[in-house]
């Protein structure tokens, strides 16, 4: 086998490949991410991260690029090296905190905060104690153990499917019927937890 | 669970049904807690999905190899290791010995780098030219195309591979040597087998102490992980 040089492709021909809306997507996906993979090594040691951590929190740094350049929110105001580095900084203290606690993420905090701001001032407040109720992280154990129908349409709306592809997948007759069912699939959702967390108080108390 | 607030918190509500609904929940402590539960089970499915994205792109990108040339094809393969096996044959058989790192490093340049690839939208013909007579075996007149394009781009790793494999070619190892040295000190490559090549160029010219240097290259190629490193492994043994 001939060992041939290979050269790292320039921010530009990064930026337009993810861009593209067809195949070759995924091989600039991976380009960029060859790149800067030395990245991973220096912040296993800079944040006393385990390797594997430190890789996971580089590919996650990674694929928030990926999505800001192809949403546009990139605006390759610096490079993408400095970029994915400023990112990898947050994704290593959001992967050491996550560790340390099994409290909400920042990451649902922040998520979180982007909803209340669109609420008037008054009522941010109250809906930000209100939600303290609902733990993401036993909401998502309870999507699980829903039945296959509801967990497959609440599933899908939170990949980003639209009523109406989630219709014609799943065989609703409408975006309408489709969005009716997830909604009640919800409201389901908010019963089984209710009820779940209240016994759980009552039986502690 | 109410249709609104999903209209709501994505902005799909005109002006009137945005102040009715805020204004219901001035009134309704249920309707907040709901909008509550809402963001908070949005969020979930949404972090739910990223997540299994993330683990399947984290799965994909942590298998593609460190800076590793492509396989050769099948009967690509087997032909090289029948020419191998010939070659270390008649080695064997002529010197009764363990084939040294020399003989392996002509072993391989007989076998490899014949062809080089064509480089795309470099814009510079000169490259083009040397890489296409390099192909046809004309070293001599490569080696001419690669010293034009190497006056305008000193420092371009393709022309100083060319280079440097014409000049191996011909047999003049120490300026075979110097431009390997000039590729392995690139940066901003993400496979340079530079290192690799300058410890083939060492062998090749077998003068004293060139085994000695080739060695501590490819030790050095081993240590660092660097490409070539699973040939070197073989030649020093290790594999």
């Amino acid at each position: 086998m001939n060992f041939s040089i290979r050269k790292h492709p320039s921010d530009d021909q990064l930026t337009a490949g993810i861009q593209l809306d067809n195949s070759q997507r995924q091989l600039w996906e991976s380009k960029l991410y060859l790149k800067y993979r030395s990245m991973i090594s220096t912040a296993s040691w800079k944040h006393n991260l385990t390797e594997d951590d430190a890789s996971m929190a580089y590919s996650d740094a990674v694929m928030t690029t990926i999505s800001n350049i192809i949403s546009g929110r990139f605006e390759q105001r610096s490079s993408l090296k400095t970029y994915i580095s400023r990112i990898l900084e947050y994704k290593c203290i959001d992967r050491i905190r996550a560790n340390s606690t099994a409290k909400s993420a920042p990451a649902y905090r922040d998520a979180l905060e982007k909803y209340l701001e669109i609420l008037p001032g008054h009522n941010r407040d109250i809906v930000q104690q209100l939600s303290e109720k609902y733990e993401v992280t036993t909401l998502k154990k309870y999507i699980q153990s829903m039945d296959e129908k509801c967990k497959r349409i609440i599933i899908a709306w939170g990949e980003g499917y639209h009523d109406q592809e989630i219709a014609d997948h799943m065989g609703y007759l409408s975006a309408a019927v489709a969005k009716t069912s997830r909604l009640r699939c919800l409201g389901k959702l908010k019963t089984l937890y209710t009820s779940v967390t209240l016994k759980g108080a009552y039986n502690h108390g | 669970m109410d249709e609104r607030i999903e209209s709501y918190f994505d902005s799909k509500m005109d002006e009137q049904e945005k102040g009715r609904f805020e204004k219901d929940m001035e009134q309704s402590p249920e309707l907040l807690d709901e909008i509550a539960f809402y963001l908070q089970a949005r969020i979930s499915v949404q972090d739910e999905a990223r997540a299994a994205t993330l683990q399947e792109k984290h799965r994909e990108w942590t298998s593609i190899p460190a800076a590793e040339p492509g396989r050769p094809g099948l009967f690509a393969g087997i032909g090289m290791a029948a020419a191998i096996l010939v070659i270390l044959g008649l080695y064997f058989f002529n010197n009764n010995l363990r084939p040294g790192l020399p003989q392996q490093a002509s072993v391989y340049l007989a076998q490899h780098y014949h062809t080089m690839p064509v480089q795309l939208g470099n814009g510079d013909d000169a490259l083009q030219t040397a890489i296409l007579q390099y192909n046809k075996s004309g070293y001599g007149a490569a080696l001419q195309s690669a010293d034009a394009y190497l006056k305008n781009h000193p420092n371009d790793p393709e022309g100083l591979k060319i280079r440097g494999f014409a000049n191996l070619r011909l047999k003049h190892f120490d300026e075979a040597i110097a431009d390997f040295k000039h590729v392995a000190m690139q940066k901003g490559l993400y496979q340079n087998p530079g290192k690799f090549y300058e410890a083939m160029g060492h062998l090749l010219r077998n003068q004293p102490g060139d085994e000695r240097k080739a060695r501590a290259l490819l030790e050095e190629i081993i240590r660092e992980n660097q490409t070539g490193k699973a040939k070197a492994l073989e030649w020093l043994g290790k594999s």
